[in-house]
């Protein structure tokens, strides 16, 4: 079954996520993710997170995808134009890439070419209808297309968004521009996860809770400070702080992800660089391996 | 063989066209490629032509290569900011895609999405310097890479372009920042030509004379009236307006172009806006 098939039955899902390399050493990127055929359902591929300058998103998702793992190509806003968009997610379908996430994109201001020319042409929600309205045959200069595509498009949310309502709002619109699925942002404290997902329950797509495998008490302190809607606990940190590092973080993870299976349609699994290797581990131990239903309640 | 390889050969080198579909059947229209194995060095797959959304021209490149030819990846530096740019840069040479030709991009109001961003974030000088960077191992910022790329770049120069000093200024720059080779503008004045040529020997970079295969009077009409830096002489005109058969008249006078800058340039790049299939006719009556 494809991604977007298992989205649609209603199975829980669960996605990981790489980042391509930094120069043409994509062997390496790809070698790191074999332990996952048939341990995962799609790997997201990231489009230059943190705006640090890195291989091209369509491209590694190509390798992955001769490997025999589903790609999920992510795209942002922020490096190309309405004619580069729309002519990127064009080619991803003819060279067999339908799963998009279409995202924002970070500052560049922050990365490692920091005096990049932001483009922002579009904006998330106008970019999925982009896609959308590809597959209904016409560009968005209303030309009709030679050929047209069919996409499984996923967007971003923040249950930790300042403007909570704002927020909500935006999941609504994404939705309505043609979002399958959501991916959140790293979530470490489930009730509150839990109270914001009645909040967005009536959009009656499948939401996949984030899951950030932190491997350090020093990374945790560094999201606290810099990302902002992500929040790890106090607890965590000191967890964190005694020692034995990896242990520890996987036994959080493990936690996390059975308390959060318990509640959403999918997990995605974010930041695993190098750790992939751990990751059907976690899969196992948090006794998602093999798991199909959704749970009840969850009307993604 | 490679590009660079027939390039660096000494022999006569001959080069395409290849306009991505707008929509996702491109493999339907690669079939228009198969007569062409065998009779081209390779096969420029063009970047969102006259700012016109089509399919990428990387996908283009891959399914090209995929067809067993040699493709030239075009890159404009109208739809994509630096960061992109180098990623890509990255991405096709994993990918095996290894010739690229830089060029600026016609400008946005000229295509199919006029309100489209016109992105100019690094000019096609510095597109060709930053892939010459990532073959030494650093991105445009100096940050070190894990395994660098090698390219064949191609650049673009108008030999028709008056005044010419401007031109031959760029064309230097761009020789000082990488490229390996060039693709003109369409040519059909070759005295003018060969004196361009003559005016950038010293340069000694192998160029590929544009030949372009105007298909009606009409046509050519239209690029005289809308293509700066074109001008197809009356002559050829006239020999369309009495012809019974353009496209035999089309093959006639791009081979007699051919014949003519056979002796003047390193190659040729024949501009076929669609007309592949004629490319191998032009080449038999062109005697190559």
């Amino acid at each position: 079954m494809t991604y977007k098939e298992k989205l649609r039955s209603g199975e829980f899902v669960v996605t990981a996520d790489i980042i391509p390399p930094k120069g043409t050493a994509v062997y390496k990127t790809l070698k790191g993710i074999e332990v996952l055929k048939g341990k995962v359902d799609a790997i997201n591929v990231g489009d230059m997170p943190g705006a640090n300058m890195r291989m091209g998103s369509l491209a590694v998702c190509l390798k992955i995808k001769e490997m025999g793992i589903e790609p999920i190509m992510q795209i942002t806003c922020r490096d190309r134009n309405r004619i580069s968009l729309q002519s990127e997610m064009l080619s991803s379908y003819a060279l067999g890439v339908r799963n998009i996430l279409c995202l924002r994109g970070d500052e560049a201001t922050d990365s490692d070419n920091p005096d990049t020319k932001p483009v922002f042409d579009l904006d998330t929600i106008q970019l999925l209808a982009a896609a959308r309205n590809l597959e209904k045959g016409f560009d968005m200069g209303g030309k009709r297309l030679d050929g047209m595509p069919s996409f499984c498009l996923g967007a971003a949310l923040d249950p930790g968004a300042l403007t909570p309502q704002e927020e909500i709002k935006k999941a609504r619109l994404k939705s309505e521009a043609g979002a399958e699925f959501l991916q959140t942002q790293p979530i470490f404290e489930v009730d509150s996860y839990a109270r914001f997902l009645e909040r967005v329950a009536f959009l009656e797509i499948p939401i996949l809770a984030g899951v950030f495998v932190l491997k350090s008490a020093a990374s945790a302190r560094f999201m606290n400070k810099n990302i902002p809607g992500v929040y790890v606990p106090d607890a965590i940190i000191q967890e964190l702080e005694k020692g034995d590092t990896e242990r520890r973080s996987l036994e959080i993870t493990i936690k996390l992800i059975r308390a959060l299976s318990n509640i959403s349609s999918g997990i995605h699994i974010m930041m695993t660089t190098p750790w992939h290797d751990r990751i059907p581990f976690i899969l196992n131990e948090a006794e998602i391996a093999g798991r199909t239903v959704r749970p009840a309640g969850d009307r993604g | 063989m490679a590009l660079k390889d027939v390039l660096k050969s000494g022999r006569f080198v001959i080069t395409t066209d290849f306009l991505p579909p707008k929509g996702t059947n491109i493999r339907e229209e690669l079939k228009i490629l198969h007569s062409l194995k065998g009779r081209v060095h390779g096969v420029n797959a063009a970047d969102n032509q006259s700012a016109i959304m089509s399919l990428s021209s990387l996908a283009a490149s891959y399914l090209i290569k995929e067809e067993g030819l040699e493709p030239i990846l075009q890159m404009v530096c109208r739809d994509r900011n630096r960061l992109a740019l180098q990623s890509d840069l990255l991405g096709a040479y994993a990918l095996g895609i290894e010739n690229v030709l830089v060029l600026s991009g016609d400008h946005q109001s000229l295509g199919d999405h006029p309100g489209a961003k016109g992105v100019f974030d690094i000019e096609s000088v510095q597109l060709l310097g930053v892939a010459r960077e990532l073959e030494r191992g650093t991105d445009m910022s100096g940050n070190k890479l894990k395994g660098s790329p090698c390219f064949c770049l191609g650049a673009a120069v108008n030999p028709s372009s008056i005044p010419l000093e401007p031109q031959i200024i760029k064309m230097e720059k761009k020789v000082a920042a990488g490229a390996n080779f060039f693709q003109t503008q369409p040519i059909f004045d070759i005295e003018a030509f060969a004196d361009f040529m003559e005016q950038t020997r010293h340069l000694s970079v192998p160029v590929l004379a544009g030949v372009f295969l105007i298909k009606s009077a009409k046509m050519a009409h239209f690029m005289n009236k809308n293509i700066s830096g074109v001008t197809i002489p009356k002559f050829i005109i006239d020999e369309f307006e009495k012809s019974t058969d353009p496209v035999n008249t089309s093959i006639d006078i791009a081979a007699r172009l051919i014949r003519a800058l056979r002796d003047l340039s390193e190659g040729v790049h024949i501009y076929t806006i669609h007309w592949e299939d004629k490319v191998p006719l032009v080449l038999d009556r062109a005697g190559l």
